[in-house]
């Protein structure tokens, strides 16, 4: 009764382990962890316009700086490393960057559940092959302890031969329920996550918006400068030279405007695809909509390599 | 920068579609204008002005979608959840583990036994 009872729980795990399924979770781990790395180095990005519009400003406005009287105290062991800082010579304070740490927190967050969830559906044909070689291992040396306690080399070749057989045996077994609890806990984990994994892709979503209109307005403040410096030419009557050079920057400009809107908002696409993963885990997807999924997904990872390399 | 509190996404997507809108319209207004008028400088300090306020504008929902973030404190939620799916990954690739000390323990174990036989 008892082998009874694993054979249908192992038939039922083997049902719920289909490739397709596996195959989804790890597409969507790996673009959920590139939309995070998207996002976290467009805040990076934001974060070093900000230094740099901060340091600009300071110029424009000739303002003189020096080091705070806390960077001689460093040669003392022990003083505090932050208090050396640059500062204003006018006593006011200089305008810090925003880090935005909860949403890089967030981002972090995200890409490690992808990353996680990839890690768990990893091709069970790795552990098949280490889980089968440890048994035949073990089997062999059962076969060596035998031998050794019986004092004597004989039917060893047998043993090894037979014991060797039931390891692959058992290995089989093993893997099985490798890919059918795989299976189970991805469906826990992701059927569980999902209200805050929908909440944190539409947050970051948005955050994606906000990051756009930095960027694009950004990029047109560029253009818009060049344009400036271009009029001027024209009008002191620099030579053509001169006039060519910056016009010929207006139109890099402008081509680096059209690549800051092409940045796909990802997040969208991730909460879509853990959404169908949800549908897929309680049985309502087919495998044709599991392929699709693998597709898309290996798409919009492709457009996020792309992108991440143009920022 | 003191983090502004919102209403809600809509209103920043109003207040953007605005900014956008008032940009476009400088931009065109600039590119018909005289090179050396009085309206073309006026019109190039209205499109940075608005590419300032924009700039602002997107400062001001990201500080408003760091608080959400902060507040839903969603990055634990999510974290718990990613180190559950590690330590189950971690569980199958012990159990190989596993298999493998027993292997070396009865490789030991025969080697014990064999020297005790030798004696």
């Amino acid at each position: 009764m008892k082998s009874c009872f694993w054979i249908v729980a192992v038939a039922v795990l083997m049902g719920c382990s289909a490739p397709e399924y596996r195959g989804s979770v790890m597409s969507f781990g790996v673009a959920a962890d590139k939309a995070a790395k998207a996002q976290s180095e467009r805040l990076s990005r934001l974060n070093e316009r900000q230094i740099a519009a901060v340091r600009g400003q300071l110029a424009a406005e000739r303002i003189s700086l020096a080091p705070a009287g806390a960077c001689a105290a460093l040669a003392i062991p022990g003083s505090k490393v932050k208090d050396c800082v640059v500062v204003r010579s006018d006593g006011a304070d200089i305008a810090q960057p925003e880090t935005f740490t909860s949403l890089a927190a967030l981002n972090k967050a995200v890409g490690a559940y992808g990353n996680s969830l990839s890690l768990l559906a990893a091709d069970v044909a790795g552990d098949a092959a280490a889980f089968s070689k440890s048994l035949t291992s073990l089997a062999t040396s059962v076969d060596g302890l035998n031998a050794t306690l019986d004092g004597s080399d004989s039917g060893k070749t047998d043993n090894a031969a037979r014991l060797a057989a039931g390891a692959t045996i058992i290995g089989g077994l093993g893997n099985t329920f490798f890919a059918g609890s795989r299976v189970a806990k991805l469906k826990e984990i992701i059927v569980e996550t999902d209200p805050q994994i929908q909440q944190a892709t539409s947050l970051l979503s948005r955050a994606s918006e906000a990051l756009l209109l930095a960027e694009v307005s950004s990029a047109i403040g560029a253009a818009n400068t060049t344009r400036t410096r271009l009029d001027r030419a024209i009008l002191t009557g620099a030579n053509a030279e001169a006039v060519g050079k910056l016009q010929a920057k207006l139109f890099e400009e402008v081509a680096v405007v059209r690549q800051t809107a092409a940045v796909r908002d990802s997040y969208a696409a991730v909460g879509k695809a853990h959404a169908s993963l949800v549908e897929a885990s309680v049985g309502g997807a087919s495998l044709d909509d599991l392929k699709a999924s693998i597709f898309e997904l290996a798409a919009l990872v492709a457009l996020l390599d792309a992108a991440v390399e143009d920022l | 920068m003191a983090k502004k509190p919102m209403s809600n996404w809509g209103t920043w997507q109003q207040a953007r579609n605005t900014l956008v809108t008032s940009l476009g319209m400088n931009m065109d207004a600039l590119n018909d204008s005289a090179l050396a008028s009085a309206e073309r400088t006026q019109l190039g300090k209205n499109i940075e002005r608005t590419l300032a306020d924009m700039q602002e504008h997107a400062l001001n929902g990201l500080r408003m979608l760091d608080l959400e973030a902060a507040d839903a404190n969603l990055a634990a939620l999510i974290t718990a959840q990613s180190k559950e799916a590690k330590r189950e990954a971690d569980r199958i690739k012990n159990a190989t583990k596993d298999v493998q000390k027993l292997t070396k323990l009865v490789g030991k174990l025969t080697e014990l036994v064999g020297l005790f036989g030798g004696l």
